[in-house]
């Protein structure tokens, strides 16, 4: 029988814990996951929201918002919100506190989820940067299994794994890592939603003049590993001679020109990055 | 839905469907027209609250997540000292925030000194990039903050840095 008020009737869930959640999905498998919501409500700007038919909320899960550290590895719970993270100290990466302070802004990092941020549907979110360029991993979790996966591999293939398994992300793990030069981006509209921008992330570590470890990435509507030039730089001496750096802007241009084809404002802006980020190493 | 929360320190109930805003709820079932509905898309910062001791954006969040959480409005903590910080320090400047924006300028100070009592120029900017008061000199928020961290360190120290 139709509603003639047009009222939603939306079914909530506030599970406890992980053995209640996928009990629930288990019932209702469209449910839709709720962390800070962040994703799910910006852009919705009628007075009232538009939800889903049946929601689980993750905000009282208990394992989803534990934190802890070893001597390798920071683990962060997926419902911690933004906020959370960077009031850990220095123990977070230079370059997730870098990235995490470009995103939204003061408000929004108390809400948004390091979870959510990690699957949003805008575009890549900023901090798959320092995710897949540290070499973090996120456990997925399903009713009867658990097993990590790669920050880079789950960007390709990730949400298709959660679709069918009916598992979510419950921890991100970290590896504890310094690096002797770090250098962050942010492309496009500081502290806004914009399709067209994303961040662009250096890492590096030099002892003795020479580059003993190097990762470089850009994140946006697509991500960019420059794989070949961390190859390349690996054993040289810093600072990397003109001739060098020519050389390698050339390879890196043809690459992102492959990549961002239809956007001139990209390319010149990560290739600008590049040089920059370089030059200071 | 029966949403029982704790609201500027008293107990309250607000019936409503699971899809109104906080900021809705809080204008219209309890008449808090401090808090703005201004952007409902967490960017201006008009709606400002503090819930569950974090400086939220009240348009984005749903009502069924309040049950049982605690929130304050403006108006609640104009009746704490740590307000009384913040408008002595507008006053010893001769400013103060437009009616438009209070709610965000104010709050956002809040949030920023209850974290770091002395912050730098750099995390007062980054706390404030996304409110666009036109009435007041970035500048001169700079100072103001200053002004009101040393107040408030000295209430709670009895000397300032």
């Amino acid at each position: 029988m139709e509603d003639p008020h047009n009222i939603p009737h939306n079914q909530v869930f506030r599970p406890y814990n992980l053995s209640e959640l996928f009990s629930f999905w288990n019932r209702f498998p469209d449910a839709v996951l709720f962390a800070g919501g962040t994703d799910l409500l910006r852009g919705q700007t009628k007075r009232l929201f538009t939800f889903p038919k049946t929601f689980i909320s993750l905000d009282k899960v208990e394992e989803l918002k534990k934190i802890s550290r070893t001597e390798r590895y920071l683990e962060i719970g997926a419902a911690i919100c933004l906020s959370d993270i960077l009031r850990l100290g220095k123990i977070v990466p230079e370059g997730m506190v870098a990235i995490i302070n470009s995103i939204g802004n003061l408000r929004l990092r108390n809400l948004a989820s390091i979870g959510g941020t990690i699957l949003s549907t805008h575009r890549y979110s900023d901090l798959h940067a320092i995710l897949i360029a540290q070499d973090a991993t996120y456990e997925l979790k399903s009713a009867s299994n658990a097993r990590w996966i790669s920050a880079s591999k789950f960007v390709t293939s990730g949400t298709e794994l959660l679709q069918e398994e009916q598992a979510l992300i419950s921890r991100i793990r970290i590896p504890i890592s310094s690096w002797s030069y770090v250098f962050h981006k942010k492309i496009g509209l500081l502290n806004r939603d914009d399709p067209d921008g994303g961040t662009f992330l250096l890492l590096c570590n030099t002892e003795k003049n020479l580059i003993m470890d190097l990762r470089m990435i850009f994140v946006g509507s697509k991500i960019i590993r420059f794989k070949d030039l961390e190859t390349n730089l690996l054993g040289q001496t810093v600072p990397i001679g003109e001739k060098s750096m020519e050389s390698l802007l050339v390879n890196c241009s043809d690459l992102v020109a492959s990549e961002m084809a239809e956007n001139k404002y990209l390319q010149n802006s990560i290739l600008r990055s590049i040089t920059v980020a370089l030059s200071g190493i | 839905m029966t949403i029982p929360f704790i609201l500027n320190g008293e107990d309250v109930v607000a019936q409503c469907s699971v899809d109104k805003r906080l900021v809705d709820i809080l204008r219209d079932t309890f008449k808090l027209t401090g808090t703005r509905a201004d952007c409902r898309n967490g960017v201006c910062g008009a709606c400002s609250v503090i819930f569950n001791g974090r400086l939220v954006p009240s348009c984005l969040i749903p009502a069924f997540k309040v049950k049982d959480g605690e929130v304050i409005t403006i108006e609640g903590f104009k009746q704490t000292i740590e307000y009384q910080d913040i408008i002595m320090g507008f006053n010893q400047s001769g400013t103060q925030p437009c009616q438009f924006c209070e709610t965000s300028i104010i709050l956002t100070i809040e949030a920023l000194l209850s974290h770091n009592l002395r912050p730098e120029p750099q995390d007062i900017v980054a706390a404030f990039v996304d409110i666009q008061c036109r009435c007041l000199d970035p500048n001169q928020l700079l100072d103001i903050i200053k002004t009101i961290s040393e107040i408030r360190q000295k209430r709670l120290y009895g000397r300032s840095a």
